[in-house]
């Protein structure tokens, strides 16, 4: 099993330990894997840690701590699993009131607002409709009705191009369906939204421009790859990952949209990457981040907005939010 | 090339073997049949199967990007038979007793290769807004083009051979400039043209983009739709100018120019490693991929295949050369 | 008083529609015609000379209402045609035949549905022909039209003060640019144009014979290939058509060599070639009068008189001496 729980609620996840439980009392062996350790420790008898494609060790569960498998995996101490927040809010920089789908059973009158230099976390149970949201945001889907402010002026976003051009930028959740260029190279993959600015004499592109930009990024964000010519589909998902954020990077956005950034990265890059999240909102840009972790939306959040069945539920802030109140919120209208 | 051979040591010989298949193949023809028959070699063959390729080139380069957005344009053919057509008419000899139009003023060739490249440009403007606006997958849209193309084209020319051209007209397939058949200057500068727009503009970059993975070129904030619509047009530009030239080539033109000259273009680009899976594909491979073709067809005539047999054995290269071609691709996974 | 007028519009009908049967109205005559493809020179120069012929013979009283068909070369597409033409009770068909080996079967349809058929261009067995006394054939002797190409060339090499052997080995080396494979008149004129100098005594030499499949650029792409294999050598050259033959005369040109070359059809650009001096001659297949006595067949059968199974038109040959009459 690879990653079969990245779906499911904690219920859901319940009765699957169940059936594994029954499995192995048949005497089916299981492979289970997973970068969620609570689970792994929970659901195994043996443990086995990989990293960067070369094999570390084998442990019994029971002698494994939480500490212990980070240290393998990342193969140093990490106290923190989450930097420091140093950010502070400021003005309002993003607004959507009223945001409807044409999909009735899609996302409905949905409104809120964003703050420069806020990270202001999404969360919610699988099919809230929060990814569809901000595809509508990002002029991906159709909008039925609503409104959309970008630093107070109203905006019309009908298409993908015209979001990149207002300064959005949207990480997806679907790496391999709609985030990476798989045959093309680490280069082309990190420069393909920013090329107006590689353009000389009218229609020429500079492409020792383009290879210095891979290159700073590549330094800048630790992405492990053997040269910028590499195809980006060899790299590892948590490197691909960092090449997608370096692309949006490069267009300087004022509003990242990021979803689920973290999902299937080992804990190492997880941190890299909320590191990243927080260097851009120091800048004063605006982070919003979809994510069903509950840990990572508590631990990076500014506030948390949640969504249950397309609807808004509830905008916590991050003094008073917690586990309990967000799962809440996420079942309220069940 | 030092790559290459450093590449020959050792394990790495298969690898490079299946990488370079094309080339090797490529060389096996010729190394073959000028064993059989040294007048393979000739001068006077090597400039036929350049000159023969100079066209055909033109009209694979055209294709590329269509197949590399993971497109199509069956198109094509027919498209380089109006480019025909229309050089054909427009260029007779004053006293030729057929003339197309009698009384129609000598016209300049340049003025008129730019009349039939615009006009097939804009026929590839309207493939173009089919796929992209309406919708129509490139497959049935170039098709059903195709069809009316040939109707038109039929109507156009009343169905009567072309011929009586122009000197002048002609020159452009006979002349030589520094003693280069001015047909390859052509072809060279059009190669490099496309080398161009492939590798160093934003539009050749959104190309391998959408044909690498269409739905992040969209999130990425590439315009796909006009795009697509240039690749098209471009398409256009070049069939015309093929078929212009085919038409002072053979110093004639029929409406049925140019007839499934689309599936050979589209084999040579595949031969040449434009991947059907798309957003893969080189310039120079699309070159060598033609010239396959063009070799191998002159040197099945030079071991005196009969004709008939001919069909099996070009069917067959193109089938084994793909299928060694690809594996480059089935492997890395 | 009611039963009695229902009676008596009941009588009206009937006798009415007794009446109706017996004065049949006179509508157009309906002819079918159903060629092979229509992106053939010769073919459509035919069939444009059926339509104003047979327009060229309408009266007052007889209408002529003409569907042409494409067969697009293919005779599962010719046949659906041919059965759309039965359903619609023509009158009479003209059938260029796609695939001989059909003609079978279409005369058992025709038969059966009692509309008498001309077949051109492309003879059906003696065998096929016998099955119905309603049919019939117009064409040209495939075999003259190689027969005067042969004859051609003869004149040109027992010409006083001939160049043609360059060698001076007094055989003639020859080239032929086949016509598609599936086509009896490829065969046929590849055929009879050599055996036409070889039943005159010359002695010849087959360098090179391959398919340029009727077309003008393939024409020149297969010369070009032959000259760069056999250069000097070649003394003459042959094409099973003018399209051919001038894609030929092309290739030399560039070569700057100067070559007779023989072409079939007396298309306008073969004439044009031959005021050029370029093309040696040609062979006329008479589309006007074949058009012209396949349409007189199809009206005589249409009428109701017994007619031959087969009726020739000949072909004639164009040299430089009679090619102006042509134009």
């Amino acid at each position: 099993m690879d990653e079969p729980t990245s779906s499911l609620t904690q219920s859901e996840v319940n009765q699957l330990f169940e059936i594994i439980n029954a499995l192995k009392n048949l005497g089916v062996s299981i492979i289970y894997i997973s970068h969620k350790m609570e689970e792994i420790l929970k659901i195994s008898d043996e443990v086995t840690i990989m990293r960067d494609g070369k094999y570390i060790g084998t442990w019994l569960a029971k002698e494994l701590t939480m500490e212990k498998i980070i240290k393998s995996m990342v193969g140093r101490e990490l106290v923190n699993l989450y930097p420091p927040k140093t950010n502070t809010p400021g003005e309002v920089s993003f607004e959507v009131k009223d945001l409807t789908s044409t999909n009735p059973k899609s996302f409905k009158n949905v409104s809120f607002s964003t703050h420069r230099g806020e990270i202001f976390g999404i969360g919610g149970l699988v099919g809230a409709q929060r990814t569809e949201l901000v595809e509508g945001i990002f002029g991906l889907r159709s909008i039925k009705s609503g409104e959309i402010y970008l630093h107070n002026k109203k905006i019309e976003i009908k298409q993908p191009h015209s979001a990149v051009k207002h300064g959005l930028a949207l990480v997806t959740e679907d790496r391999r369906g709609n985030g990476i260029f798989g045959v093309l190279s680490v280069r082309d993959n990190v420069a393909v939204a920013s090329l107006d600015d590689f353009v000389q004499f009218h229609f020429m592109l500079n492409n020792a421009k383009l290879n210095q930009l891979a290159e700073t990024n590549i330094k800048k964000l630790s992405i492990k790859t053997p040269s910028t010519k590499t195809k980006i589909q060899s790299l590892s998902g948590g490197n691909q990952q960092k090449v997608i954020i370096s692309r949006w990077l490069a267009v300087n956005p004022d509003i990242f949209i990021l979803d689920e950034p973290t999902r299937g990265i080992d804990v190492g890059a997880k941190y890299e990457i909320y590191s990243i999240m927080l260097d851009l909102a120091n800048q004063g840009k605006t982070i919003i981040m979809i994510s069903s972790e509950m840990s990572e939306l508590l631990g990076i959040s500014d506030r948390i907005m949640v969504m249950c069945e397309g609807r808004l539920s509830g905008i916590l802030d991050r003094s008073e939010a917690n586990q309990e109140k967000i799962m809440a919120l996420a079942t309220a209208y069940m | 090339m030092k790559k290459f051979l450093n590449n020959l040591k050792g394990p790495n010989l298969k690898n490079t073997l299946v990488d370079n298949a094309m080339y090797l193949i490529l060389l096996s023809i010729l190394v073959l049949v000028s064993i059989v028959q040294p007048l393979f070699l000739s001068t006077n063959n090597l400039t036929n199967i350049l000159m023969n390729s100079s066209i055909r080139i033109l009209i694979a380069l055209g294709v590329s990007g269509a197949l590399i957005t993971r497109g199509t344009d069956l198109s094509a053919g027919r498209i380089v038979g109006v480019g025909a057509v229309i050089g054909g008419t427009l260029l007779q000899r004053p006293d030729y007793a057929a003339k197309f139009f009698p009384g129609l003023a000598d016209m300049p060739v340049l003025g008129i290769l730019l009349l039939a490249v615009t006009i097939t440009a804009l026929i590839g403007l309207v493939n173009g807004l089919v796929i992209s606006y309406l919708h129509v997958p490139p497959f049935i849209a170039t098709l059903g083009m195709q069809s009316i193309l040939y109707g038109l084209s039929l109507i156009y020319t009343k169905s009567q051979p072309i011929g009586g051209l122009k000197d002048d007209y002609t020159y452009l397939a006979t002349g030589r400039i520094l003693n280069i058949p001015i047909l390859i200057l052509i072809a060279i500068a059009m190669i490099g043209v496309m080398w161009f727009l492939l590798n160093m503009t934003k539009f050749g970059k959104y190309i391998y983009a959408i044909g690498g993975n269409e739905s992040a070129a969209e999130v990425a904030g590439v315009n796909i739709k006009w795009t697509k619509i240039r690749v098209y047009i471009l398409a256009g530009l070049f069939y015309g100018l093929a078929g212009f030239l085919l038409a002072a080539k053979s110093g004639g033109a029929t409406a049925n120019y140019g007839i499934g000259y689309e599936l050979e273009a589209i084999a040579a680009c595949t031969i040449g490693g434009v991947s059907t899976a798309g957003g893969v594909g080189k310039i120079q491979g699309i070159v060598s991929g033609v010239l396959v073709f063009e070799m191998l067809k002159t040197s099945l005539q030079f071991l005196r295949v009969p004709s008939d047999l001919q069909y099996v054995a070009i069917g067959t290269v193109i089938v084994i050369a793909v299928a060694i071609d690809i594996r480059k691709y089935l492997a890395k996974k | 008083m009611k039963k009695f007028l229902l009676l008596v519009a009941l009588t009206a009908l009937v006798l009415g529609s007794f009446t109706a049967c017996t004065a049949k109205p006179k509508g157009p005559v309906k002819v079918g015609i159903a060629i092979y493809k229509f992106d053939d020179t010769f073919m459509t120069n035919y069939r444009t000379e059926m339509e104003t012929y047979l327009k060229s013979l309408e009266t007052t009283e007889t209408k002529y209402e003409i569907t042409i068909t494409d067969g697009k070369n293919d005779q599962a597409t010719q046949t659906e045609q041919i059965d759309s033409f039965i359903a619609q009770d023509y009158d009479v068909l003209v059938i260029n035949l796609v695939d001989l080996t059909a003609a079978g079967a279409i005369i058992a349809k025709v038969k059966a549905a009692g509309i008498p058929t001309v077949f051109i261009n492309r003879q059906p067995s003696t065998a096929d022909m016998a099955l119905w006394d309603k049919i019939t054939y117009v064409g040209a002797k495939a075999e003259d039209s190689g027969t005067y190409q042969g004859e051609i060339a003869l004149d040109l090499w027992n010409a006083a003060g001939s160049t043609m052997d360059k060698n001076g080995d007094g055989i003639l080396q020859y080239v032929m640019l086949m016509g598609q494979a599936i086509h009896q008149d490829a065969a046929l004129r590849t055929e009879y144009s050599i055996k036409k100098l070889v039943d005159a005594g010359v002695k010849v030499e087959k360098l090179f014979e391959e398919r340029a499949n009727w077309n003008r650029d393939e024409g020149q792409v297969q010369m070009a290939s032959a000259i760069a294999q056999y250069g000097d050598k070649i003394e003459v050259v042959f094409g099973n058509n003018d399209d051919m033959a001038l894609g030929a005369i092309q290739a030399l040109k560039a070569a700057t060599m100067v070559v007779p070359v023989i072409g079939v059809d007396a298309t306008a650009p073969a004439l044009d070639s031959i005021g050029l001096g370029d093309l040696a001659g040609t062979v006329l297949n008479d589309s006007v009068g074949q058009a012209h006595t396949s349409v007189d067949k199809a009206l005589a059968l249409l009428k109701g008189d017994t007619l031959e199974k087969e009726y020739w038109v000949p072909y004639v040959k164009v040299t430089p001496e009679n090619f102006e009459d042509f134009k």
